[in-house]
């Protein structure tokens, strides 16, 4: 594994490898970068596995080399060790794609524990402790983890066919790609999780649901038109999907509202849609097709 | 977001206490330097020499986070933090990055203890921090291997007075 370690400080730089090296990567090819635009540059050249970065640097900032690097088609992944830890930068930070986040000082074991779910797996994000070198724990701390073979699984009972899913892109909604949102909320009737599903995995899975012919639901999906059947279908998948966001025991979350693909979003609940856990998928219905879904914990 | 005219920003010792800023100092110096690094609270004079390093902090309140000690402990400082020997020569440079460093730290800490939204700035070095109101301070007194280092968080000038100069580099 190759590690590009960036900040403009060189003492903290050598403490980061020390640490590595504490933390069992003493074997690992570590680099250096003493800013954001020397980490673009050497991301290119060097092709690291995993970039550790500060955040507050004087040339480029660790949160514009990142947003550099993502608009470039970089998928390397990227973690922030940073002083500055708060809420509002672990947010930005997820929501752009960062994996974790490190509140420095940190400790070998939090360093550890980060990096062991590197490269991050089908997109779950772990939010790192901030200083207290223990485990991991998420602001979803206590909630079911949301996992891909829960998905695959409540999907193919659901349509009746062998629904398959692997990792995917992110679902955000753009002018060319509308996407449904269902939000989902908790006894306190706070928004607790989101589902977003693009245009035509809204479109798949409601028409595998109700039956509906493929070439049909092919038609409203190139016309960008989703019909009152589809909606309504839609509904009855998003409502379904909230089991995988809940275990046994823990507070349930149940759908709240269902905002259609084309329908406004509210633009704050796109901002939550960073969220502090998420599970983001390509599913392929089997005679639809395939599309792309994301799950996220708000809260 | 609207102000109320009038209102006076809060003062540091409403926000925290001297026990959570020691706690903070010594967690830093225990995962920078070492886990038997210990800050002992005794409050000692700094010796002429002194030399500090700050991130400043801008929000509801707005001040600074400075690190002060000897010239010789922010080397000794510098030499642990990097692990050289005690007899190796030590680039002023390093110096510098390794107290600002830790006032990054700690404030960076300290920072995320204050109300939102509040801004974070890059380390400074030099002989003489920002201009500090007199009043709006919190600063607590240790000795790390038996010399003094202060930490002080300390509220901006109130009056618009103009921003100190900042040295770049300890060696000025």
């Amino acid at each position: 594994v190759k590690i590009l370690v960036v900040d403009d400080s060189r003492v903290m730089r050598q403490i980061i490898i020390r640490t590595l090296r504490q933390a069992g990567y003493d074997g690992h090819d570590v680099i250096e970068a003493a800013g954001g635009r020397e980490a673009l540059d050497k991301v290119q050249t060097e092709q690291p596995d995993l970039v550790l970065s500060d955040w507050h640097m004087p040339d480029m900032t660790g949160m514009e080399c990142l947003k550099a690097l993502r608009a470039g088609g970089s998928t390397v992944s990227f973690g922030f060790i940073t002083s500055d830890i708060s809420p509002d930068l672990r947010h930005e930070a997820l929501t752009v794609g960062a994996s974790f986040l490190i509140g420095k000082p940190f400790t070998a074991e939090t360093l550890r524990t980060a990096l062991e779910g590197q490269p991050p797996p089908v997109g779950s994000v772990a939010v790192m402790p901030e200083s207290d070198g223990g485990a991991p724990t998420s602001a979803a701390a206590g909630n079911h983890e949301i996992a891909a073979q829960d998905v695959r699984e409540l999907l193919t009972a659901l349509l009746d066919r062998p629904v398959t899913v692997s990792p995917g892109r992110r679902v955000m909604p753009t002018q060319d790609d509308p996407v449904s949102v269902a939000t989902y909320v908790d006894q306190a009737r706070r928004v607790s999780a989101l589902c977003l599903m693009d245009l035509a995995l809204s479109g798949y899975t409601a028409g595998a649901l109700a039956l509906l012919p493929v070439g049909g639901v092919q038609d409203a999906l190139d016309e960008k038109e989703f019909g009152v059947a589809l909606t309504e279908s839609l509904h009855e998948v998003a409502n379904i999907v909230s089991s995988v966001l809940n275990a046994p025991g823990t507070p349930r979350s149940t759908l709240a509202k269902l905002y259609a693909p084309g329908d406004y979003v509210p633009e704050e609940l796109l901002v939550s849609a960073s969220g502090f856990e998420r599970l983001d998928l390509q599913v392929t219905v089997p005679g639809y097709g395939k599309g792309a879904m994301s799950l996220v914990r708000t809260a | 977001m609207s102000a109320t005219r009038g209102a006076a920003p809060p003062l540091i010792t409403d926000l925290i206490d001297e026990e959570t800023v020691q706690g903070i100092a010594d967690e830093t110096w225990m995962a920078l330097l070492g886990i038997d690094e210990v800050l002992v609270p005794v409050p000692a004079e700094v010796s002429e020499d002194a030399v500090s390093a700050w991130v400043e902090v801008t929000g509801p309140w707005t001040g600074a986070v400075v690190v002060t000690c000897g010239r010789a402990t922010a080397e000794e400082l510098s030499r642990t933090l990097l692990r050289e020997p005690a007899d190796e020569p030590i680039d002023h440079a390093d110096v510098a990055d390794a107290l600002g460093e830790l006032a990054n730290v700690v404030g960076g800490n300290i920072k995320a203890l204050l109300p939102a939204p509040s801004v974070l700035g890059l380390p400074g070095v030099g002989g003489k921090p920002p201009r500090a109101s007199s009043v709006d301070t919190c600063t607590i007194g240790l000795l790390w291997r038996g010399q003094p280092v202060t930490v002080s968080v300390r509220g901006a000038e109130r009056t618009g007075a103009a921003p100190h100069d900042a040295e770049e580099d300890v060696a000025q």
